[in-house]
C-alpha cells in the first residue's frame, strides 16, 4: 500500500523533527508543568494541618441525666465526631493547668475548657462561667475553626434555651434535660446535613467534574481544565505545522519527484493526510496519558474521551490541511502558524475564561475549531452524558470534515 | 542496436499564455542510446523533460516512453522512466538506505527484491559504507549519487538526467559521467540534458540542440560539427569593449558570426572565469568569439580592423570546431549566453 508507505515515511520524518516534537508534546507539557507546581503548592497550603485539641470537660449533667447529656459532653462529642476526625484530634485533659502545660509544650494547638456546672448554669437564669478556648498564638486556622464550631453549637443551644424559656410554662422541669438532649441531637444532624448531606439538604458540597467522587484531587481537576486549552491549541498547531511538510516537499523537489513515479497524485496527497491524522492522534494520546500520569488528571470515562479525541483529530487535521492549502510557500505558512492560529485561538476562547467572554464571542467560539474542541473536552471532564458528548463531537467532526475537504480540493487542484 | 524507439516526441507544445516554452518539438531516441539535449538556460530543455516525466501536461502534440503515451497512458509511461532531477530531491532527514527503500516502494518494489536492489544500487553509487548516514550529512557529490541511484531502483528502460553535474566537484562529475556510460552499456536509454557541450560530446550517440523552445539541430557529434563546413572558431580578447569594432569585424570577408563570449558587464577585461566550476572559459565582456572561413587569411584582416578602430587585441585563441561553434553558427549567439 503506497499510501501507507507515504504516511509511514512522514511519521518517521516527524519523529526526527525536534521542532515538531517540541511543539507537539514538550511545549504543552512544559506549560502544564509550570502551572502544576504553583497549583500543587497552593493546594498543600490550603489544606489545614491537623489540629490537636485538648478538652477539659469539668461539666456535670443535671441531676437525673446521663453523663453524656451535659452540654460539656455535647461539645466534647462534637469535637471528637467522625466528620471532623480527619483534621481534629481530641486529647482529654484533667485540668486547665494541664491544658496550659500542653499548649506550652505544643502538644496541643487549642484547648477547650468547659467549667463545672456549665450545663446547670447555662440552662439556669444566667451562666456564671463560660467555655474558654486557649490557643497557640502561632496557629490561626485550626483554633478559629474550633471556636466557630463551639460557638455554633452553643448558639444553637441558646436558641433552644430561648425556646425553652418561652415554652417552660408548658414543659415540666423533669423533662428539661430530655428536651435539651433531643435538641442537641437535632442540631448535630442539621450540621451534618448542611455540610455532607444528600441533595435534599440545604447545602450541597460537591467536587467539580466528579459528583460524588471524593477521591479526585482538586489539582487534578484544575489541571484538566488547563490541559484542555493546551491540548486544543497544540493539536491544531501540530495539524498545521505538519502540513507544512507538503510545502517543504514542493520546495525541495521531492513532491515533483513523487509525481514522476507511477503513483497517483491522489495517493500521494492521501498519504500526507493520513500522516497528519496519525500524528495529531498520537500527540493527543501522549498528552492525555501524560495528563493522567504526571498531573493526576481524571479525563473521565474512556468512551467519551475516545470520542472527543477522535473529533479533535479530525478538526485539527482539517484545519491544518485547509490553512496550509491557502498558502504557497513555507515562509507564508509561518505567518499562518504565528498569526492566524493565535487569532483563531483567541476567538475560540483559548486565552479567556468562558464565563468572562461576551455572549457574542461565546457564540462565535462555537464556530471556531479551537472553541469547539475546548467545549467538547470541558463536557468530557465535567462528566457530561455520553450522548451529549457524542452530539458535540459530531458537530466538531463535521466542521473538521468540511475544513478537510475544502483543503484537500485546493491541494488537488494545485497539484493536478 | 535495437530499433525500438524508447522516446518519441511528436510536435510537442507547452505554452504559458503567450509564452512558448516548447514550440513544436519532434524528437526520438532509439532504445539503448544516449541522447543529449544541449542548449542554454531557458532553451526549453527542462520543460520538455517535465512533460516527458509527467510533471507537466503538454498543450499540444504528444510524447511516448517505450510506446506509452505520456498523456493517455501516463502511469505506464512513468513506470518505464527513471528521473534524475537537476536539484537534489531526497529526504535529508532519512538515510541513503531509507531514501532508496522509500523510493523503491514508490516504484512498486516490495520485500526482499526491494532490499536486494537497494543493496545493488548502493554498491553502484559507492555508498554502501555510508548507507546508514542521514543524507543531510553527505557532501554535494554524494547526494548527487543518491539522487541518481533513486532513478535506477526499478531497472527503468529509460533514464532522464536533467543537468546532473551542475555545481559539483570534478571528481563527482567524473563518477557521474562514468555511471551514465555504465547504465548505457547495460542497455538503458539515457536522455541527458546539459549546457556543457563537452559532456554532450563525450556521452551522446545523438545530440539535439535546443534554443528558444525549438530543436534547431539534431545529429551525431560529427554530423553537427560538419554543419560548420571549413569554418574555424576564433576567440579574441580586447583591451576594452569597443562596440563599433564588432560591426567592423562582421563586415570582414570570411567572417560569418561575431558575438561576445559570456558577456558579463561586471567582469574585467581578460578575466579568467570558471563556468559552474567545471570548464574554464573567457567570460570577460571584452572577449569576442567569431566564426571564420580560413583563420590564416582572415585573422590579419581582423587585426587591421582592430587597429583602425583603436582597439588592441590582447590574446587570440584559435579553436577546433566544436558544439559551441555550431550553436554560434546556428543562432548567432554563444551557447553560454
Amino acid at each position: 500500500m503506497k499510501i501507507l508507505d507515504l504516511a509511514v515515511k512522514d511519521l518517521k520524518r516527524a519523529t526526527r523533527n525536534l521542532f515538531l516534537l517540541g511543539m507537539a508534546v514538550a511545549a504543552p507539557l512544559l506549560i502544564c508543568t509550570l502551572m502544576y507546581f504553583p497549583l500543587r503548592r497552593q493546594q498543600v497550603e490550603a489544606v489545614p494541618a491537623p489540629v490537636n485539641v485538648g478538652v477539659v470537660n469539668e461539666d456535670v449533667p443535671p441531676s437525673g441525666a446521663a453523663p453524656d447529656e451535659s452540654l460539656g459532653g455535647a461539645v466534647e462529642a462534637m469535637l471528637d465526631g467522625d466528620e471532623v476526625r480527619s483534621w481534629i484530634s481530641v486529647t482529654r485533659l484533667a485540668s486547665p493547668e494541664a491544658a496550659e502545660a500542653a499548649l506550652e509544650a505544643k502538644r496541643i494547638g487549642v484547648a477547650v475548657l468547659i467549667p463545672a456546672g456549665f450545663t446547670a448554669d447555662f440552662l439556669g437564669s444566667q451562666p456564671s462561667e463560660p467555655v474558654t478556648i486557649l490557643r497557640d498564638p502561632t496557629l490561626i486556622v485550626g483554633p478559629e475553626a474550633v471556636r466557630d464550631m463551639v460557638r455554633s453549637l452553643l448558639d444553637g443551644v441558646i436558641s433552644g434555651r430561648v425556646a425553652h424559656e418561652t415554652l417552660s410554662a408548658y414543659i415540666p422541669s423533669a423533662r428539661l434535660s430530655e428536651v435539651v438532649a433531643r435538641y442537641v441531637g437535632w442540631y448535630a444532624e442539621l450540621q451534618r446535613g448542611l455540610a455532607y448531606g444528600s441533595q435534599t439538604s440545604a447545602l450541597v458540597v460537591a467536587q467539580p467534574g466528579a459528583p460524588g467522587n471524593g477521591s479526585v484531587e482538586p489539582v487534578g481537576t484544575m489541571m484538566s481544565v488547563m490541559m484542555v486549552g493546551q491540548i486544543a491549541f497544540f493539536a491544531i498547531h501540530t495539524g498545521a505545522y505538519f502540513m507544512i511538510s507538503l510545502l517543504q516537499e514542493d520546495e525541495q523537489g521531492t513532491l515533483a519527484r513523487l509525481f514522476t513515479t507511477p503513483t497517483s497524485r491522489t495517493v500521494i496527497l492521501g498519504g500526507k493526510f493520513i500522516a497528519v491524522t496519525l500524528t495529531v492522534l498520537l500527540q493527543g494520546l501522549v498528552l492525555l496519558a501524560a495528563g493522567r500520569l504526571l498531573f493526576g488528571v481524571d479525563w473521565g470515562q474512556p468512551l467519551p474521551v475516545a470520542i472527543a479525541l477522535a473529533s479533535q483529530v479530525i478538526v485539527a487535521s482539517g484545519l491544518g490541511v485547509l490553512l496550509i492549502s491557502l498558502v504557497r510557500t513555507t515562509a507564508q505558512a509561518g505567518v499562518v502558524l504565528g498569526g492566524v492560529l493565535t487569532a483563531l485561538g483567541m476567538l475560540g476562547g483559548l486565552f479567556t475564561a468562558n464565563l468572562t467572554m461576551p455572549a457574542g464571542f461565546r457564540a462565535l467560539a462555537q464556530f471556531i475549531p479551537q472553541g469547539r474542541v475546548i467545549a467538547l473536552w470541558r463536557a468530557v471532564i465535567s462528566g457530561a452524558a455520553t450522548g451529549e458528548v457524542i452530539g458535540q463531537a459530531l458537530v466538531t467532526a463535521a466542521l473538521g470534515a468540511v475544513l478537510f475537504a475544502a483543503g484537500a480540493v485546493i491541494f488537488r487542484r494545485r497539484y493536478s | 542496436m535495437a530499433t525500438e524507439r524508447a522516446i518519441q516526441v511528436s510536435e510537442l507544445y507547452r505554452t504559458y499564455g503567450d509564452l512558448i516554452a516548447v514550440g513544436g518539438v519532434s524528437l526520438a531516441a532509439e532504445a539503448g542510446e544516449v541522447l543529449a539535449l544541449l542548449g542554454p538556460n531557458g532553451a526549453g530543455k527542462s520543460t520538455l523533460i517535465s512533460v516527458l516525466s509527467g510533471l507537466l501536461a503538454p498543450t499540444g502534440g504528444d510524447a511516448s516512453i517505450m510506446g506509452h503515451s505520456v498523456t493517455r497512458d501516463a502511469a505506464a509511461a512513468r513506470a518505464c522512466l527513471g528521473v534524475v532531477p537537476q536539484d537534489i530531491a531526497l529526504y535529508p532527514d532519512l538515510s541513503a538506505r531509507e531514501n532508496l527503500v522509500f523510493w523503491g516502494k514508490m516504484y512498486g518494489l516490495r520485500g526482499r527484491p526491494l532490499h536486494a536492489r537497494v543493496d545493488e544500487v548502493l554498491e553502484l553509487i559507492g555508498l554502501t559504507d555510508r548507507q546508514r548516514d542521514r543524507v543531510s550529512r553527505y557532501s554535494g557529490g554524494m547526494k548527487r549519487r543518491v539522487n541518481i541511484g533513486v532513478a535506477l531502483l526499478h531497472h527503468p528502460p529509460v533514464v532522464i538526467m536533467d543537468e546532473p553535474t551542475v555545481g559539483i566537484d570534478p571528481q563527482s562529475r567524473r563518477r557521474i559521467l562514468d555511471s551514465v556510460r555504465q547504465l548505457n552499456a547495460a542497455g538503458m536509454t539515457v536522455l541527458y540534458t546539459t549546457h556543457y557541450m563537452e559532456e554532450a560530446a563525450e556521452l551522446a550517440d545523438h545530440i539535439a540542440i535546443m534554443d528558444r523552445g525549438l530543436v534547431i539541430a539534431y545529429g551525431t557529434h560529427d554530423e553537427l560539427i560538419r554543419m560548420l563546413g571549413s569554418q574555424t572558431r576564433v576567440d579574441l580578447s580586447l583591451d576594452a569593449p569597443h562596440e563599433d569594432l564588432l560591426d567592423a569585424w562582421r563586415a570582414v570577408e570570411g567572417v560569418s558570426q561575431v558575438d561576445r563570449l559570456g558577456a558579463n558587464e561586471d567582469a574585467q577585461p581578460g578575466e579568467q572565469g570558471v563556468d559552474d566550476g567545471a570548464f574554464p572559459v573567457q567570460t570577460g565582456a571584452n572577449t569576442v568569439t567569431a566564426l571564420v572561413d580560413d583563420s590564416n587569411r582572415v585573422l590579419p584582416r581582423l587585426f587591421e580592423a582592430a587597429s583602425a578602430a583603436g582597439a588592441r587585441i590582447t590574446s587570440v585563441d584559435i579553436r577546433e570546431p566544436n558544439l559551441e561553434a555550431v550553436f554560434l553558427y546556428l543562432t548567432g549567439r554563444a551557447l553560454r549566453d
